[in-house]
């Protein structure tokens, strides 16, 4: 089981190696996309000023560096869909990435860019985006159907039904989130663009019972629309910023290193490309020092122990807001 | 160009008819189910009451159904083996690769591609880049028609797949022996998920907004979301149970009309209610 850390530049493989990572991911803006769109139209699902490497010889040099510490990079090519006429500009940039480059893998999302990447490069490992949202064994077989090598398992499955389906269907790798973005509905099923904002990030101004029955009723459930506002604010780092903390304070799975590695899940994934190196190097050190007590055999309760204290965030826990796993 | 109206639970069936009738909305077919909530995947006897509506009164059927967890995706299965065994050739909407895949199990059974399988941007504030042409380019299309999976999809049985009816307008190239569009109106999916802000309602503090735990409260309950600070355009902001919609104001819905026409959609699938 590997520690997925998002990278920015050679630079940073180094130091997060030494951290404790054995895998990375990072995504690249074709050019002739943004001379197209700008900034409008995202071609990895992040803004590309922010979260993405500027050019293919960065990503060379990147691949380069991490390769020699034998760990692999995986390019990120998982916008929400790809139409006919942006395939091109896609397939370039892919071939640079996988020929020149030397990238293991890439994360895809969308079906029919999968279809097609499957059909023009049967050598390239393909590795299924979240936002496609495999949330059973069946779903998963229709991936493998498509010759996929990972699935990345969306947030907010409970350990229960992730080792189902890693029962179910053994034969392909699994990673899961393990650190840092929340959403607040399913990431796959969200049509929005963050272009414009979160849409679902603000507090709503109001939100109104259309058809209340009575004045107790309303009132009992305006109560819950605040404790709604409340687990949002959690969600998304209880309005701070992590990076100002120098830990991590959002969405998290590490109490369940001992029961992920026993289901054999492959890789445990930390979000965040935009960043600072600083915390992403503290986000890999707090799960590699949980993930040390359950390679040294130790209990799940002494790995949770250990997991609640590298948190430290105790009240949060309890409240069993944060959680991908609940 | 043919109508359906959607039915979202039986207990609904006749005031949708009754709604229908008002509204002077004639239709030949009748979507029953739901596409967001796999607790709401109606059971065996419900299909069968609606079916044999149905067949009663001449209309098409064709059973929505949701996104499945690990869950549910086995109760699905028997349903649809059942439903398979009565010997028609009936459509299942499917919001979920998984029951995509189980479809081909099923001789009788015809997968339509649902909206939450394509991945078109619906958000309401792209009404403000709908004067931006090369932005549109992408807006306005999708990955699941006139490109090679089209056609993969049309050889493992599909032949409709659906759409929101989008504030910035579609521009969609459907190969010539593929699939043809079905539009939903007049609500739009914004976004949907397992985390369910009806549902928790009345829960205890720990159980509520997980993935499991469902106070079963979103046929009580419709929130309208009347502000928020990225959104002040004209079109109504809605949830039912898990899923935020927009409401399709008559200007959209007429564009939307035309547009479907124009395009060689197979069917308008009017829901007067979601859930």
């Amino acid at each position: 089981m590997k520690i997925l850390a998002p990278v920015t530049s050679a630079e940073d493989v180094d130091l997060l190696f030494q951290a404790g990572a054995g895998e990375f991911y990072c995504g690249i803006s074709p050019v002739s996309w943004i001379k197209r769109f700008g900034t409008k139209v995202w071609a990895t699902g992040r803004r590309p000023d922010l979260s993405n490497l500027n050019d293919t010889e960065e990503l060379k040099e990147l691949v380069a560096c991490a390769h020699k510490k034998g760990a692999p990079v995986f390019l990120t090519v998982n916008a929400a869909y790809y139409p006919a006429d942006c395939v091109k500009d896609v397939f370039s940039m892919i071939e640079t990435a996988v020929d020149d480059c030397k990238v293991d893998a890439l994360i895809i999302g969308d079906p029919a860019l999968i279809y097609a990447v499957r059909q023009r490069y049967p050598q390239i490992d393909i590795q299924v985006s979240s936002v496609a949202v495999t949330l059973n064994h069946q779903a998963v077989s229709f991936f493998q159907n498509l010759g996929v090598s990972r699935i990345i398992l969306p947030r907010y499955i409970p350990i229960e039904d992730l080792a189902k389906i890693t029962i179910r269907n053994p034969h392909i790798q699994y990673e899961v989130f393990i650190l840092n973005d929340g959403c607040v509905q399913e990431e796959g099923h969200c049509y929005t663009s963050h272009l414009f904002g979160r849409f679902c990030a603000r507090y709503y101004k109001l939100l109104t019972l259309v058809h209340p029955k009575d004045e107790e009723i309303a009132e009992s459930f305006n109560h819950h629309l605040q404790d709604y506002s409340i687990w949002r604010w959690r969600v998304f780092n209880s309005g701070q910023n992590p990076e100002t903390l120098g830990k991590p304070i959002g969405m998290c799975g590490i109490c369940y290193l001992s029961e992920l590695y026993k289901l054999g899940i492959a890789s445990l994934k930390i979000c965040g490309r935009g960043y600072s190196l600083d915390y992403r190097l503290a986000c890999v050190r707090q799960i590699n020092n949980v993930l040390d007590t359950v390679l040294k055999g130790e209990k799940p309760e002494y790995t949770q122990k250990i997991a609640l204290q590298e948190r430290d965030t105790a009240e949060l826990c309890e409240t069993n807001s944060l959680c991908y796993f609940r | 160009m043919d109508n359906a109206i959607f039915v979202p639970r039986l207990c609904q069936l006749e005031q949708t008819i009754y709604h229908s009738k008002i509204k002077n909305i004639h239709y030949q077919r009748v979507y029953f189910g739901n596409e967001f909530c796999e607790k709401l995947t109606p059971g065996l006897k419900d299909i069968q009451q609606v079916f044999d509506f149905c067949r009663n009164q001449g209309y098409e059927f064709t059973l929505v159904t949701s996104y499945l967890t690990e869950n549910t995706i086995a109760d699905l299965m028997k349903v649809l083996e059942q439903v398979n065994q009565w010997g028609y050739e009936i459509e299942i909407v499917v919001n979920d690769w998984g029951t995509f895949n189980i479809m081909s199990q099923f001789p009788n059974l015809r997968p339509v591609i649902g909206r939450l399988l394509n991945k078109m941007y619906r958000d309401p504030r792209l009404e403000f880049v709908k004067n931006d042409s090369e932005i549109l380019a992408y807006y306005q299309k999708c990955s699941l028609v006139g490109t090679e999976f089209e056609q993969y999809l049309f050889d493992m049985g599909a032949r409709v797949i659906e759409f929101d009816n989008l504030v910035h307008g579609m521009d969609l190239k459907f190969q010539k022996q593929g699939l043809k569009g079905a539009l939903y109106l007049p609500y739009g999916v914004i976004s949907t998920g397992r985390i369910c802000l009806p549902g928790s309602w009345t829960l205890q503090k720990t159980q509520k907004f997980t993935t499991t735990a469902c106070s079963a409260n979103c046929s009580d309950i419709e929130l309208e979301m009347e502000q928020t600070e990225h959104y002040d355009g004209i079109h109504k902001i809605l949830q039912f149970g898990n899923t935020v919609f927009y409401l399709q104001d008559d200007n959209l819905l007429q564009k939307g009309i035309t547009y479907a026409n124009s395009a060689g959609f197979d069917r308008v699938v009017y829901q007067p209610s979601p859930f």
